[in-house]
Order: structure tokens, then sequence, then C-alpha cells
């Protein structure tokens, strides 16, 4: 960062900053300084206070708690010296906020042009300026249809239309200082990319001054120029972005860091049966699913999962990855017994019945249901508030087991163990349990009928990284002690990477590639699986930013004929030929359902181009 | 919007034909002979076999319902046992003077309670709120009879404001009731009120914690827009079926509250015809509150829809 820097343009000082919640400080002596035309990023865990800190800056505290030191200047003015027609000012003109969840931050009941035009008139523009002004930044979001998308309320737009929203509601002002709350967490990462890529390119030409919060390294990587990791309200490090991911200064940084799955470089993935991946089948097969169909309605359309077909062999961890909404979740819960398929075949091979899963959990033999165990995404939703954890994993040891007394207590204790839990966390309520802990419980629950096939639907998503890198080795090392299965659901290709033997790539229902996990991200062949492992963001400022640029991605026809792509239909012809490029964007169009057999299990679902003008 | 409207109105009907049918029944059950109880234990039985015939009680049940109901749809009801005049003009002239209270205290005690109520919600655990919230409470608790009785030791009796009872007939014109409407409005309106409030109050807290709301704030709206145009749309969605429910409640409530004032409506009239034994009266006022029952409900889902457009068709309706 160059110091010849002209002091006004630095547009934010927070200086000695702490915050007090009762009396425990949450932000304990931050400063920052943010020139115009620069990001800065808050880095941190849960409850390392870098919420906190962001919202100063829109003079903002949480009910209860309190500035006990320092000052927070904006645009040269004391935020907190202000009054309250100040501080309104100060937001409505100065500062502007991208919250974290737009599907929450935008009010459900109002139009989203509304909306724009209401912080527009906030700020004083007239009614036909403010109108002009929407229209003219939905466009500048790249939102379609700008004129008339804002007739629509926010449940009519997909969740990265919400999140553009939010975005054109902040920047619609033109404030000198945007302040971005976890701009991308709720997205998936196609959609994340595409976010990423319109914050930094509005950023660099409004010339803001940008605070970022974010427990993400792939995201800071992709927009900070600076970055200041936080720890328990602390600041430990500070830096330029660049250096800061090349040579962390902090032990605490390089923990961090080093908690961040990859999907490049060194495989991070422990274990000796790493020689064996991409080998012939290690176990007997445990599950076959061929050819399901699921759906919430009886219309064609309300199909979530539209013909999946794949086997789950014993002690193999097998990946279901896909956006949200490409049926990976439904698939799990139907195999759970929580979502009846409407047709094709499941079943639990090994079972002395028919192994039928098609059947709802509750109406699975007793052997065959504790077979099959999921995990759930939200270890604190899913444990019951009121009853200490301990009663959670003792229901299925008494039902399954049939376990009393000594025997219960017994079969117990040992189960915290093999989740390396403490016992006595056990006689906690869920509330008193850190996130980590909550999901260590949740797997103890599904251990507990010693099962064969453990579902695990996205059980590190709520996690920090430090806290994810610990259950993924917890999973890995079940995996070798109970010799178990596992379906992991997961839409972090990193995680996956760290974890999977196989993977399987959903979309829209479908399963568009599977294979051996090496073998798919070393040479994925469906273009949805390139675009998915390209959006992934690595810790690594100068990957992150190629990533998020406008024309990463690259041409679907080109990586076509450099052969880095297969399963075009063969009969299909090259809709391009002759025509000028340029202008027209390729795309691909499912059509299956044949897949492409590449050798080894790997195989690709075929597809054919389109083009878009 | 429209086909939903139509649909509920065609459950609507099917709903009061079936509690049409239900009081139908249950007063064919009731002991005893109805002309028996109209002449008295006195009478001959030629003179009882005479009314049985006028009023069709030989016939059997179902035909005499169709009958009725056939009438019902064209506004005949039949004809009161008690007064011999039609049901249905008798009732109507009634269902006016309770329509003048009941109207008067929907009004007013919605307005009244969801202003009290945002205003609870707004200042959570201060003064006001625990103000308001106490208020509501005695509300709750006390019978109406006693905020009727109340209000006529107030505002008859110490302040001689508004008449204690009322001695007009049925039939007096509005101008004469006028002056006689407004205490049993306010005894109505304030039971109303009680759970409107409290209902109102912990649905603004909720919304008020709201992430759109917040963010509504850190965009520098004032807050009278934030509580207007952000929250309060989105704070009455979930206290409309309680308003539906007190609303269909009112016509319980009248019976009580008129009697007290002796206020020539419905509820009078259903007491009376109690009192009576003027089964086709009963039936029709029985069949009218079924209606206002539905009406009420229908209400409130139309009102549902219009605030709440994830309700509307049209959109999409995913996340």
């Amino acid at each position: 960062m160059e110091r010849s820097m002209r002091a006004d343009d630095v547009l934010v000082r927070v200086d000695d900053l702490s915050v007090a919640y009762g009396d425990t400080t949450v932000v304990d002596q931050v400063s920052f300084e943010v020139p115009a035309g620069s990001t800065t990023a808050l880095v941190g865990e849960s409850g390392s206070g870098k919420t906190t800190v962001a919202r100063t800056l829109l003079g903002h505290l949480r009910a209860g708690a309190r500035l006990t030191s320092g000052r927070v200047s904006v645009g040269g003015r004391d935020v907190f010296g202000l009054d309250r027609a100040g501080l309104r000012r100060l937001r409505s003109t100065t500062v502007a906020m991208v919250p974290q969840n737009a599907g929450h931050a935008l009010t459900p009941s109002m139009r989203v042009g509304r909306q724009v035009e209401e912080a527009l008139l906030a700020a004083g523009a007239d009614r036909a300026a403010a109108r002009e002004r929407t229209v003219e930044t939905f466009a500048q979001v790249s939102l379609p249809d700008p004129d008339r998308i804002g007739r629509r309320y926010p449940h009519q737009l997909s969740g990265g239309q919400q999140q553009r929203v939010a975005i054109a509601l902040a920047v619609a002002v033109r404030p000198k200082v945007l302040v971005l709350d976890e701009p991308t967490t709720g997205l998936d990462v196609i959609t994340q990319r595409a976010i990423l890529g319109l914050l930094r390119e509005l950023t660099l030409r409004l010339g803001t001054a940008t605070v970022m919060v974010s427990h993400d390294f792939g995201v800071v990587a992709a927009l900070a120029d600076h970055a200041t990791v936080l720890r328990a309200g602390r600041a430990v490090e500070s830096a330029p972005a660049k250096q800061l991911f090349q040579e962390p200064g902090d032990e605490y940084t390089r923990e961090l860091l080093g908690a961040v799955p990859r999907i490049g470089g060194a495989v991070s993935r422990n274990g000796a049966d790493q020689s064996q991946r991409g080998e012939s089948p290690r176990g007997e097969s445990l599950l076959r699913v061929q050819d399901v169909r699921i759906g919430y309605g009886h219309r064609e359309r309300d199909l979530a999962v539209r013909g999946a077909s794949f086997e789950l062999r014993r002690g193999e961890v097998v990946a279901l990855v896909g956006e949200s909404g490409s049926g990976k979740s439904t698939l799990a819960w139907s195999l759970a017994g929580l979502h009846g398929p409407r047709d094709g075949s499941m079943r639990y091979l090994p079972a002395t019945g028919d192994g039928d899963l098609a059947q709802a959990a509750r109406r699975r033999p007793l052997e065959l249901r504790r077979r099959i165990q999921l995990v759930f995404q939200n270890a604190d939703t899913s444990l019951n508030p009121r009853r200490v954890v301990a009663e959670a994993v003792r229901r299925p040891l008494r039902l399954f087991r049939g376990l009393r007394g000594s025997e219960l207590a017994a079969r117990e204790a040992e189960l915290a163990r093999d989740v390396r839990l403490e016992p006595e966390l056990l006689r906690r309520l869920p509330m008193q349990l850190s996130g980590g802990q909550r999901q260590r419980v949740g797997i103890a629950r599904a251990l507990a009928g010693s099962p064969a096939v453990m579902v695990a639907d996205e059980i590190t998503t709520a996690l920090d990284v430090s806290v994810q890198a610990s259950i993924l080795d917890l999973l890995e090392q079940l995996r070798g002690e109970h010799d178990l299965a596992c379906l992991f659901i997961s839409h972090d290709l990193g995680v996956v990477k760290r974890i999977a033997d196989r993977l399987l790539v959903m979309h829209g229902g479908v399963v568009v590639e599977e294979g051996p996990a090496d073998a798919v991200f070393d040479g994925p062949n469906h273009p949805y699986t390139r675009e998915l492992i390209e959006a992934t963001l690595e810790p690594d400022p100068e990957l992150a930013r190629a990533s998020v640029r406008p024309e990463a991605g690259g041409d679907i026809r080109e990586s076509l004929s450099a052969g880095r792509l297969t399963g075009l239909r063969h009969d299909a012809t090259d809709p391009g030929v002759g025509a000028s490029t340029g202008a027209v964007v390729w795309r691909w169009r499912d059509a299956g359902p044949e897949m492409v057999e590449l050798g080894d299990g790997h195989r690709v679902r075929q597809w054919e181009l389109t083009s878009e003008r | 919007m429209t086909l939903f409207v139509a649909r509920r109105l065609g459950a609507m009907v099917l709903t009061v034909v079936l509690a049409s049918l239900l009081v139908f029944v249950a007063l064919q059950a009731l002991p005893g002979d109805v002309a028996t109880q109209i002449l008295g234990r006195d009478a001959t039985p030629e003179a009882v076999q005479v009314l049985r015939d006028q009023l069709g009680l030989d016939q059997p049940a179902w035909r005499r319902y169709l009958e009725w109901v056939g009438g019902a749809i064209q506004g005949d009801f039949g004809t009161s046992l008690a007064s011999g005049e039609a049901v249905g003009s008798e009732l109507a002239l009634h269902l006016r003077n309770t329509l003048l209270i009941a109207v008067l205290a929907i009004a007013g005690g919605l307005l009244f309670s969801l202003v009290l109520g945002v205003v609870a919600g707004l200042y959570r655990d201060r003064w006001p709120d625990h103000l308001i919230s106490g208020a509501s409470l005695v509300g709750m608790s006390v019978p109406e009879f006693v905020v009727a009785t109340v209000l006529v030791l107030l505002f008859s009796v110490t302040i001689p404001v508004f008449p204690a009872v009322v001695l007009d007939d049925a039939d007096a014109t509005v101008g004469q009731l006028l002056p006689a409407i407004w205490l049993p409005a306010l005894a109505l309106s304030i039971a109303l009120a009680a759970y409107v409030v409290r209902m109102m109050r912990a649905s603004v807290i909720d919304v008020m914690a709201s992430e759109y709301v917040q963010t509504a704030r850190l965009r520098g709206l004032g807050t009278g827009r934030v509580v207007l145009r952000h929250a309060l749309p989105n704070a009455v969605l979930p206290t409309l079926n309680v308003i539906a429910l007190n609303v269909a409640w009112l016509v319980g409530g009248v019976v009580v509250v008129e009697t007290v004032f002796n206020y020539p409506g419905i509820g009078t009239l259903m007491i009376d015809a109690v009192y009576d034994r003027d089964l086709p009266v009963l039936q029709a006022i029985a069949v009218l509150s079924a209606v206002v029952y539905a009406l009420c409900n229908l209400a409130a889902d139309v009102a549902a829809m219009g605030l709440n457009p994830r309700l509307r068709a049209g959109g999409r309706s995913t996340a």
C-alpha cells in the first residue's frame, strides 16, 4: 500500500475501538484505516467481533453493547458523536451496507424497486430521479430486465438476484463507504463468483472505501487489498492481503489458513488408503440407487431429483456436490426415509429382508432403520433445546439396542469418546455447547445404532474453518474405526476434495458427472463440473482474483476443442459452425440420460451446446 | 386471487349449509312438542293438532328442512312463533341495530388495539408497554358485563352523558338509537381489543427484531417510515386470525352486552327467542352467526393475501 496517499483520502478511521457487552469485552482496541478505492477485510471465526466492528461504521451497536474506548470516524465525522438526524444522514448518504442474507434483509411485503427508490428518497433525491436511478442501478448490478424487475417482490427472485438487489440498495445512493457483511455466505459457488466479480468491479469503479467482513479466506482473497485478522475481539494481524496469504506472520493466522480446505496443491487427505483411490472397488456394495425420481408435488416440474443412480460401498466416502436446488439434500433425505421417492429403486443390499429404502423410516424394519443414519446440517436446531444432549444419544441406544441402566451409560460414554467429546459434556443442554461440540453430538447420535451408512447433509457448512477441519478429521477416523460408508453432501469442493473417494456431481436433479475424486478434480469433463471447480475460491489472492474476473470460465467451445470436455452428444451438430463468435455466449444444455464412460467408473452425462446472444 | 376467493366462497356456502343442518337437527332433538309448548299444558288435544297441522309438524323432518332452506334462500325464514311476524324482517331490523354497535366496536376497537399493540411492541419492557399490557390483561380477565356495568356507572351515573339503558323498540330510527350505541360499542371494543393488543405486541417485537427491519434502519430511514412501511404490514399478518376470531366472537359478546343495556339488537332478540322457544328465530340467528364466522375468516384470508405477496398467485414460490 502506497504511503503517498493524502491524509484526507482516508475515509474510514477506526482508532483504538473497544466495545463491551455487559461486562464482556467483545472488541478490544481495534484500529485500522481504509482509504478511498481500497478494500479492507475483517477476517475471523464466529465470535471474533468482526461484524460488531463493521457495524460501528454505521453507528450501530447491538442492544446492550456499549463503546468503552476509541473513535470511529467516517468521512471525517465521528460516528458516535452524531445526533439522531446526523446518524440518519450518515447512513442514508455516506455509508451503506450489503447484508449477509439478502433473502432475510429485504422487506418481504415491498416490491424491490420501491425499496431502492425509498433509499434514494431518503438520500434526498426527488421521485422522478429516484425512479430513473433505480432502473440504472439494477442495470449496473446486472439484473435481468432492469426496467421491470423492480415490480417484483423479494420472494420472486433467486438467491443471487436477491443479493444483487441488496447490492443495488447499497450502491444506488453512491456511498463513499461500503460495508460488506459476509456478502456471499448464503450463495452457491457459481453465484458467489458472479457476485464477487460484480462487487470488485463496483468498488473499483465507484472508488468506495470498502470494509468487508468474512470468515471465508477465499472470498477475502478475491476482494481484499488489506486484511485484519480478528480473534476474540483483538486484531492479531493486519497486513496487505498478498502478504497475509503468502507469509502469515501470526501463529493463529497460519493455523486458520492451514485449516482451509483447498482444491489445488497438496492433497491434505490423510490415511493409508490414498494409494487405493481410483482403484477397483474395495468393499462390498451397501447401497444401490437406481433411476430414482423424487418430487414435492405431482407435476413433472415439481421433481427435485429426476433420475439418479449410484452405488455406495463399505468404507467409502462418496460426496454429492452441486449448487442449492440441485436435488442433493432431497436425495439424502429420501435415503434416510424422510421423504419417499416417486419411482426408481433404493436398496440396502446386505439386508436380510428386501432392504427397500423407498419406504418411510417408520415403516422400515428396525434392523434396516439403524443401518442408515442421517446427520443433520444444523446441529443446533436438530437437537431438542430443553433436553440434555445425552437424551439424543440414548434414544437410539434404547430403541435399536434395547440397552438399559449401566449398559446404557457405558455405551453412551463410549460413543462420546468415539466422537472425541468429554462424556461430561453430554449432561449439558444444546445451547451450552459450541457449534462443533453440537455437531459431534449429532454424529454420536447417528453412530449409536452402529450404522453401515451415514448420510451427512452439509454437516460442516455452519462451522468455522478450524472446527470444520476437526470434524472432517473425525469423520476420517470414524470411517476407519467403524468401516462406515458415508454419503457426504456438500457444496464446498474444498471440503469434498479433502474427504471423498468418489464424487457425484448433481445439477438440476440429475447426476451430470461421477467418478473417483482425483479423476474428477484433475479432469472435470462436464461443463458444469468444470464451472463448479473453477468457481471455487482458493485462499490465494492471485488465483481467487482471476477466478472472479468477468471473463473467467472461458469459452465452452474452446474447452471442448482443447479436449478438456467430453460428453457432447455424438450426433449433436455444433450450432456454431459458420456463426461469428463475439456477442454470442455458448452454454451447455442437458442431453441425457445416456452417460459417456471414461473408464474406472468415471462417467459423464451427455450434453449439447446452445447459443445465447 | 379471484379463483381463491371463489373457492373459499364455495366452501363458505357448504359450511353454512352444514351449520344450518346441524342447528335444525339439534332443535328437532329438543324434548317436548312445539305445539304443546306454545299452547300450554292445558290445551285441548284438538287445538294442539290444529296447530301441528299449521306448523307442518306432522311432515317428515327432512321435508321441513328442505322447505325451510328453500324459503331461507328467498329471505323467508318463516314466521315467529312468539310475535307472529315474519322472522326475516324482524331479524333484519335487529341486525341493523346490532351492526350499528358492532361496526363501531370493530372499527374503533381494531384501530385502537393495533395502535396500542404497536406502541407496546416498540416500547417493549418500558413504561408504555407495562401500562398497555397490564390494561389489556385486565380487559381480558374482566367479563364484558362487568365492563359494561362499570361503563354505565361512569358515563351514565357519575357523569350522565349516555343513557344507561335503551328504552326504544327495535324499529326505532337510527337517529333515535344514536345516543345509545356508544356505551355498548365501547364495552365490546374493550373486550375485542384486549386479545388483539397482546397478539400485536408480540408480533411487532418479532418483526422489529427481523433482519429486514434492522437493515432498513441501517439504511438511514426514519423510524416512522421503518415502522409503517417495513414492519407494520408484516406484523399484522400473524394477528389477522386472532382479529377474525375475535370479530366473530362479537356475535356471542353482543348477547351479553345488549342485554345489559337492553339494546334492541340480535342479542336481545336471541335471548327473547330462547325464552319463548321461538324456533324459527333461533334457527335464523344460528345460521346468521355461521355466516358471520365464515365471512370473518374469509376476510382475514383475503387481507392476508393483500399484505403478503407470497400468498398471491403469479410469482415463483421458491425461496
